[in-house]
């Protein structure tokens, strides 16, 4: 692989000049690193639990297997969303068809009868408008829960990272960490193998 | 929203009402007048808002308080106003019906004038009149069109310089002169057949005053010929009256009698009366060369060419005279020379035993347009049978005969003719092709056209005068039977006409003041003169008592027997070419007329067109195809025109409409048709033998039908039977579903809560399909006229049509049987076409009427293709606003119609736009007009118990033959839940079970099991199905 | 450690049982990444703005088209009566059938982890998307009064009516509707972490930008991944049901109504089954051609994906055939007049020529697909996969239209005849279709990559190294 790195040195001296990204005036944002594998990775992550940190974020470019897992996520509640959209359309739909239809502008049509033995007319749509309504929910969901829209990023003051995210897995120990300090992170991502530690600072115009 | 209208003040006793209350000047009325509607019709739902059925409901109620049994009105003579000017005190929506006539050759036809806002819009038949069910034709419903059509020619022009009235004035006033100085030599008068009273008193009295006048009277299709047979066989001015009612066994050869047009009303009705397989049910035989409407109801017909119906007459004559020993009968058939072709023995020997068994009860009938010859065979037939007297009387009409068009060309031949009047009709049209009548014109130094339209006459006379329409002018006709009926303008004149009576009066020097002309020929053949008697025949449109009388014909052998010999016998087997009246255009009268001009022809369907018809073996044999070319040579003249194969047509004869293929006289008539009347001679009206026939190798012509597959394809859709099997087995026809599902409803479907639930029967047995219905329809409902172009297209728009089925059951042309079926919306209680409708803009209502919402509807077509009879239409072009020449230039064409054409529309009736569907809504204006006159009466007291005024739909009142049965169907006792009890009612399609509102009872004929192929007659139904 | 050095550990001793490789050559996911992205990164190459210049120009022409007619009448095209539907509904019906299939290859398959899928999900999501368009066009345009098209929608009015519920054409207002919307969202859902790739490669500030509001922030934290494919699962499963509904409700359209040939039992599966097919064919039209243009493609959408794509075009051509031959049966089976006459009309009317091109080419050309030689021959499979769609055009045409021309009362049989406007309308959708095709593949990556990526092997940990052999779960 053709990516030039520096090696991970053996010097605990070298934790106190960390490469910089961001503005050195602005405080520290987290401490990144990269991985070449999602084994190492996962294993990082592994790490990071049993020593008790919990404020750290991994970037991945496709989904990794156990990741998750390994970091503990709970369950995604989208599926919920989901239930609970495709419910409500239901009933709107049913609201939408049958109450005019039966109540408020009652009329003979095709000799149907105007109340609920005529109901397999009124399905078609109330299953479009429940699909629908689902799939909306779900891709809203995903966007809100993965905290999304948004346009920018600490992470991005990372060059290495936000040119080319899809080369390598990334994990960043944030700074709020209760059992963060620059040089326990350090050492423990040296200690990890990872390669391109950097403190990440904070942008101006990211206040 | 409302409009309170500005009344004049009006005297507490107005000498003109408009009703019983303004007369006694009621209360009620003046705050109805306030009001501009009542109670009943404002009052009503008035929660719902202002909705498509309020709308009409409304417009009705204002007819209520005018139109319902206002028969009688007297008419507002003096305040007359054309409605471009506006009348002030006129209340939009109220209609006002006058009794009128509107005349014909074949005798007027009495009619009732629907007049709204001043402007006539309909017309229907008079049912006070004798002869008249209360029917019309396709004809009398057009006129309304001819009327407002703004091709009319509209100014009084000399060598086409357009001059004043003054000078058409100066111009009879000098023509007097000259008259009054040479006792009128040189003086000619060309009228058309009007039967008109005044017409005949002003004759009188010109020939009176100028002796030398010569009266020329002239009608393309004319019965001339026919008359001066009966004048010589029964006496001067004797015309034989036929009682069809009153006949058991009928003979037609080649007669259309059942076309009104044809042979004037009654026909049709009496007719239809003995065709009810209940009662004493008649045989119908009928001996012609094409299907006509009456070929379609016999019971048996035979192919037979109009050159030989003489052959026929006189195989028949034979046959009875043998079995009768008649002398007389037989020197009559043995005398006659005709083509000596032979027919089917036991044919003749069929019908002349049936007609002998109802001796006395029977019926030989010929058409006018034929030879003396065969018009003598004929009586003599009658004669021999004991009809005369019986089936046939005689009325003294005392028609004086008057001069011929060939002594008219005689005598400008001789030059003796230095003023010629052309008072009607068309000549240099229609004048047959040998009298040259055009160049023979040109040589009268002083000639006068007046007419409807500038057509080919106008164009080469020196004077053209604009023709007052019949709904313009004072007038008179007599009706077949001789009853003088009134007519009356309804309108003054819209393009300043003049009527033929005006131009007669001021020649003869009678002042005209409106009606006095008129009035003074009533005075002279009505017993009581007194105004009371005039109002009365004003009022009930005819004058009772003037029919001509009956009496037994004397029947004058020698007379028949010279008519017989004159006859020259000619060479069978070369082609005739047969000239037909047209079913849309008559003898091309009506060509401007683009109601008539997309009415379809009675058999062949064809629109905007005619054709040569010829038979499918003669198609064979010449090798060409629908649209081919044919050249027909008679003498040194031929024509070409394109061919049409027509089932049932005799073989080596051409039959072809006239009026036709008039090109260069106005747009409606351009490259429509083709002219047949050069083919025509003075001794070859009707037919003309020894023509060539050539195909021409040109591209096949296009032509436009409404209807171009006749095979019923097994499917019983048109039923019918014979008698004996509907003597087995009345309910034969509702059996003809076969295998098909018994409808099964899933659902239980909503109560028709409405105390009116309406339905339509239409009898197939009475059904000639004239095509009444659907011209009617087209008035009453404002049916766009679409073109040529878009019919082909598959686009044509009538609500009503009439599908007429070919059927054989051993699939050869002798056993070929014709079924007019009128197919409408059929109102099914579910509907097909409701259920697919996005929009909701067709529902149901709770009379069991499919309701068509313009507004609301967005033009998906869905609705059309779920319709199992293909009757919803469908506006694909601004067809009212826009040229039909232009439809396809979309915004770049003009918009909007000629004001005129909006004057003839029905208030009641939206004009739909562009984009919407539209259909039959059997008559709904009508049936909420009559339930606000119902209303009305009700006033406080129960709606329901009330009874319905009486009221039809626009189809069924136009129907001569009485097939078409709308009302009530809640009602045990209405006329329609009579008819749907009826044993030989069926509904169509019924396995669908979208339960149509419109039943159809079949047809059951009556065949001779003593005749050839009888038992394939009434045979329709014969499984021929594939797959 | 690299993507060369997993497979020395991976490949020797699962090749026996594993799968045809997703990407050949061992290619790892950069490269990957590298020969999507290129496509979008390039230059735009001549080729691209002839086609779209042609496509385009069909489009103008088609929309002008759709002014003309609107401005002057339905009467300009050739539908009459008894034919008051022709091409407008025809194209309707062959358009929307053709979107099915792109979505079920990428939802049905994906939930059956069907991965060889994963490298043509997005260009038959693409597909789906731009064939709704097209087939939108005309239900929204052909009716007769356009501007009051709002009457379908449930809004009070004046009239104080409402719309009609039990009308199809009122349920495919809806369907479409949420069919266009769900199968743009599974697409552009399915698009967020690619974009964000490129939002990252991206090398000019404009484009940075662009792609950096699609990719709507999109970062590939774990939790967004986690959330992610939760959504993915979700929707796919919604997108296969909305499928078939969809496909179902457009069959109603003939099904529900009354019109001998149109009322069977059997369309909604009639319907689906000549959807996938017609979608299979369209697939492999616009793929094959693509590889030969973009050769790196060649290694992605490997001829093993493409030999799928045939045998599932063959199983759905063989059961259109089976409702082909049973609708028959029916119609004779029925003994009833009308269905039988709309048969036999049907294949002897001056109308039978349609007929027998669908039948001919739709009960033989999919059975070609039998040989695999044919399926290896590409050239041959396009010119296969394109007359597949003609033959499907005809039994669109030959069930809307040639139905109608011959129903109840022949009194009332007429004929179609198409004018130019209908003609140039419908080569205008297929311009249209071109153009965003187009526009597609030179804006947004045609292959998923987070997804392909995630199933190379050795791209996921050891400790779950049942994946990198790439087996489902």
């Amino acid at each position: 692989m053709e990516i030039q790195r520096t090696q991970p040195g053996r010097d605990t001296k070298m934790s106190h000049h960390l490469p910089i990204c961001g503005s050195k005036e602005e405080p520290l944002h987290a401490i990144g690193a990269r991985f070449d594998t999602p084994d190492q990775l996962v294993a990082a992550v592994n790490r990071l639990r049993a020593e008790g940190y919990s404020a750290y974020e991994c970037y991945t470019p496709y989904p990794v297997h156990g990741l998750a897992e390994a970091m503990r996520l709970p369950k995604s509640l989208l599926s919920f969303l989901v239930l609970g959209g495709g419910l409500t359309a239901i009933l709107i739909a049913l609201s939408m068809e049958l109450v005019p239809s039966i109540l408020i502008y009652p009329l003979i049509v095709d000799g149907k009868p105007l109340n609920l033995s005529a109901l397999p007319q009124y399905v078609p749509i109330v299953v479009a408008l429940t699909l629908m309504i689902g799939a909306i929910a779900a891709v809203k969901g995903m966007i809100i829960l993965g905290g999304m829209p948004r346009l920018n990023n600490p992470m991005f003051a990372w060059d290495l990272f936000a040119k080319d995210a899809s080369r390598g897995f990334f994990l960043a120990i944030e700074a709020d960490d209760k059992k963060f300090t620059t040089a326990g992170v350090t050492e423990l991502l040296h200690q990890l193998g990872a390669g391109d530690v950097t403190a990440i600072h904070l942008e101006e115009e990211s206040k | 929203m409302k409009k309170i209208f500005q009344h004049p003040a009006r005297d507490a006793k107005p000498t003109l009402w408009r009703t019983q209350g303004e007369l006694e000047n009621s209360a009620e009325f003046n705050e109805s007048l306030a009001r501009e509607f009542t109670d009943a019709a404002s009052g009503r739902d008035a929660g719902e808002g202002l909705s498509r059925r309020d709308f009409v409901r409304l417009m009705g109620a204002a007819t209520a308080l005018t139109g319902v049994g206002l028969t009688g009105c007297r008419r507002p003579e003096a305040h007359l106003v054309p409605f471009a000017k506006g009348a002030e005190w006129t209340v939009p929506g109220k209609f006002l019906f006058y009794a009128s006539a509107m005349p014909t050759p074949a005798g007027a036809v009495p009619l009732i004038v629907t007049t709204s806002d001043g402007r006539p819009t309909k017309v229907e038949g008079n049912p006070l009149h004798p002869l008249s069910n209360g029917s019309t034709d396709a004809f009398a419903q057009a006129s309304v069109l001819d009327l407002y059509d703004p091709n009319r020619s509209k100014e009084i022009k000399h060598d086409s310089l357009t001059v004043g009235r003054g000078d058409l004035d100066n111009l009879l006033a000098k023509i007097r002169a000259t008259a009054g100085s040479n006792a009128g030599d040189g003086l000619a008068i060309l009228v058309g057949r009007e039967n008109s009273p005044t017409v005949e008193r002003l004759r009188a009295a010109l020939v009176q005053q100028f002796p030398k006048i010569l009266w020329v009277q002239d009608e393309a299709i004319s019965s001339r010929g026919a008359e001066e047979v009966f004048d010589a066989m029964f006496g001067a001015g004797a015309r034989p009256a036929c009682d069809v009612a009153k006949a058991d066994v009928i003979l037609s050869i080649g007669s259309d009698f059942l076309n009104p047009a044809e042979s004037g009303f009654g026909f049709a009705n009496g007719f239809a009366k003995r065709r009810d397989p209940k009662g004493s049910m008649n045989r119908l035989y009928v001996a012609e060369n094409h299907f006509s409407l009456t070929g379609g109801m016999a019971d048996h017909r035979l192919r037979v060419r109009a050159s030989e119906y003489g052959d026929f007459a006189a195989a028949v004559a034979a046959a009875v005279a043998s079995k009768t020993g008649d002398a007389g009968l037989k020197s009559l058939a043995s005398a006659y020379k005709g083509t000596g072709v032979t027919f089917d023995p036991a044919w003749i020997k069929g019908v002349a035993d049936d007609l002998l068994s109802a001796k006395g009860k029977s019926l030989v009938l010929d058409g006018a347009q034929q030879p003396a010859a065969v018009r003598a065979l004929v009586i003599g037939i009658n004669a021999a049978l004991g009809n005369l007297g019986t089936t046939i009387s005689v009325r003294q009409t005392g028609a004086k005969p008057a001069a011929k068009l060939s002594d008219l060309c005689a005598a400008i031949k001789a030059g003796s003719v230095k003023t010629l009047l052309i008072l009607g009709g068309n000549p240099v049209h229609t004048a047959p092709a040998g009298l040259d009548f055009a160049n023979l014109l040109a040589r009268v130094p002083e000639t006068l056209h007046l007419s409807l339209f500038t057509d080919e006459t106008s164009k080469v006379t020196h004077w053209q005068v604009p023709a007052a329409h019949y709904l313009e002018s004072w007038g008179d006709a007599r009706s077949l039977d001789g009853t003088v009926c009134s007519v009356q303008p309804m309108i003054l004149p819209l393009w300043n006409g003049i009527s033929a009576i005006e131009i007669l009066a001021s020649l003869a020097g009678e002042k005209i003041d409106g009606p006095s002309a008129v009035r003074a020929t009533f005075a002279s053949y009505s017993k009581d003169a007194s105004d009371a008697a005039w109002q009365t025949f004003l009022k009930n449109g005819f004058a009772a008592g003037t029919a001509w009388p009956l009496s037994a014909p004397a029947f004058n052998q020698g007379a028949a027997l010279a008519a017989v010999q004159s006859a020259k016998g000619s060479a069978s087997g070369e082609f005739e070419v047969v000239f037909l009246r047209s079913s849309s255009v008559d003898d091309g009268r009506y060509a401007n007329n683009s109601w008539l001009q997309e009415t379809p022809d009675f058999v062949t369907k064809l629109v905007w067109d005619n054709a040569a018809l010829v038979s499918p073996a003669d198609a064979k044999a010449l090798g060409i195809k629908d649209g081919d070319w044919l050249r027909i040579t008679a003498g040194d003249r031929y024509i070409d025109a394109a061919a049409l194969i027509a089932p049932g047509h005799a073989d080596r004869s051409v039959s072809i409409a006239l009026g036709y293929g008039r090109n260069g006289v106005s747009h409606v008539m351009e490259k429509v048709g083709f002219d047949a009347y050069p083919l025509r001679d003075s001794s070859t009206l009707g037919y003309r033998g020894g023509v060539a026939v050539k195909a021409l190798p040109k591209d096949a012509y296009v032509f436009a039908r409404t209807q171009e597959h006749e095979n019923m394809e097994g499917r019983n859709i048109a039923r019918e039977g014979t008698l004996g099997q509907f003597r087995e087995e009345p309910n034969f026809a509702s059996e003809m579903d076969g295998e098909l599902p018994k409808p099964v409803s899933i659902y239980p479907n909503p109560p028709l809560t409405g105390d009116l639930q309406w339905g339509l029967s239409v009898d197939l047995n009475s059904c000639i399909g004239c095509n009444a219905c659907l011209v009617a329809c087209r008035a009453e409902n404002n049916v766009p006229v679409v073109g040529k172009d878009q019919v082909r297209r598959g686009r044509d728009m009538a609500w009503i049509r009439i599908d007429r089925w070919f059927a054989s059951a051993d699939h050869r042309e002798e056993s070929l049987e014709m079924i007019p079926m009128a197919v409408m919306c059929q109102q099914c209680e579910s509907a097909p076409c409701e259920a697919v409708c996005p929009a909701n803009a067709t529902v149901h209502s709770e009379e069991g009427l499919n309701l068509m919402a313009y507004n609301r509807c967005i033009g998906t077509r869905y609705c059309a293709n779920n319709c199992p009879w293909k009757v919803r239409r469908f506006n694909w072009f601004d067809y009212n606003e826009r040229p039909l020449d232009q439809l396809y230039y979309g915004p770049l064409a003009p918009k909007g119609m000629a004001d005129s054409l909006k004057m003839a529309k029905n208030p009641n009736v939206t004009v739909r736009m562009r984009g919407v569907m539209e259909k039959c809504t059997f008559c709904i204006q009508r049936i909420e007009e009559a339930k606000i006159g119902r209303a009305v009466k009700a006033g406080a007291s129960d709606v329901t118990k009330t009874p319905l005024p009486a009221f039809k739909s626009a189809c069924q009142q136009a129907c001569p033959s009485e097939a078409i049965v709308f009302g009530n169907i809640n009602d045990p006792q209405s006329a329609v839940s009579k008819a749907k009890a009826d044993a030989r009612t069926y509904s169509s399609l019924a396995y669908l079970n979208t339960r149509p509102r419109v039943t159809y009872m079949a047809r059951v004929r009556n065949p001779n099991p003593a005749m050839p192929g009888a038992d394939l007659v009434g045979a329709a139904n014969r499984r021929n199905e594939h797959a | 450690m690299s993507a060369t050095t997993s497979n020395e550990t991976a490949a020797p001793d699962l090749s026996a049982i594993a799968r045809p490789p997703q990407v050949l050559n061992n290619r790892g996911p950069l490269w990957v990444t590298d020969a999507v992205c290129s496509i979008v990164e390039g230059k735009t190459p001549l080729w691209w703005y002839a086609a779209i210049s042609v496509s385009g120009a069909f489009a103008a022409i088609g929309g002008a088209c759709i002014l003309y007619m609107i401005v002057t009448g339905v009467g300009v095209w050739g539908s009459n009566s008894p034919c008051f539907w022709a091409w407008d509904i025809t194209n309707f019906i062959f358009w929307v059938s053709m979107a099915h299939a792109g979505s079920l290859i990428s939802a049905l398959l994906f939930l059956t982890r069907q991965k060889w899928s994963i490298s043509i999900s997005r260009a038959a999501e693409a597909m789906t998307v731009f064939a709704i368009v097209c087939a939108g066009v005309y239900p929204a345009i052909h009716i007769g009064r356009v501007w009051f098209v709002w009457f379908l929608f449930p809004v009070p009015n004046s009239y104080g009516m409402w719309p009609n519920f039990s009308s199809p054409l009122l349920w495919d207002v809806f369907a479409v509707t949420s069919y266009l919307t769900v199968s743009s969202l599974f697409w552009f859902a399915g698009m967020i972490p690619d974009l964000a790739v490129l939002r990252d490669r991206a090398t000019t500030k404009i484009r940075k930008f662009a792609y950096g509001l699609v990719s709507l922030g999109w970062l590939g934290t774990a939790r967004q991944w986690r959330h992610y494919e939760m959504m993915y699962v979700l929707l796919a499963g919604l997108t296969s049901v909305l499928v078939v509904t969809v496909t179902s409700i457009v069959a109603s359209d003939c099904a529900t109504s009354v019109v001998p040939g149109w009322h069977a039992t059997i369309f909604p599966f009639y319907f689906m089954v000549g959807a996938v097919y017609s979608g299979s064919a369209t697939i492999l039209t616009l793929l094959i051609p693509l590889r030969a243009i973009y050769p790196q493609l060649k290694e992605l959408i490997t001829p093993s994906h493409l030999d799928k794509v045939c045998k599932l075009l063959l199983m759905m051509g063989s059961c259109v055939a089976y409702v082909y031959v049973f609708e028959l049966f029916n119609a004779w089976y029925s003994a009833n007049p009308f269905e039988r006459g709309a048969f036999w009309e049907r294949f002897t009317s001056s109308y039978s020529w349609y007929a027998i091109t669908c039948l001919s080419i739709n009960l033989t050309i999919p059975q070609l697909f039998w040989f695999k030689a044919v399926r290896r021959c590409l050239p041959l499979v396009v010119v296969l996969a394109i007359l597949c769609n003609v033959g499907m055009w005809f039994e669109r045409f030959m069930i809307v239209t040639t139905t109608l021309t011959r129903d109840f009362l022949p009194s009332s049989w007429g004929n179609f005849h198409a004018t130019i406007v209908d003609i140039l309308t419908a080569t205008g959708t297929v311009g249209i279709f071109f153009t965003l095709f187009l526009l597609f593949i030179r804006f947004v990556p045609i292959i998923n990559m987070s997804e392909l990526k995630a199933a190379l092997p050795g791209s996921q940990p050891h400790g779950d190294s049942a994946h990198s052999t790439g087996e489902g779960h």
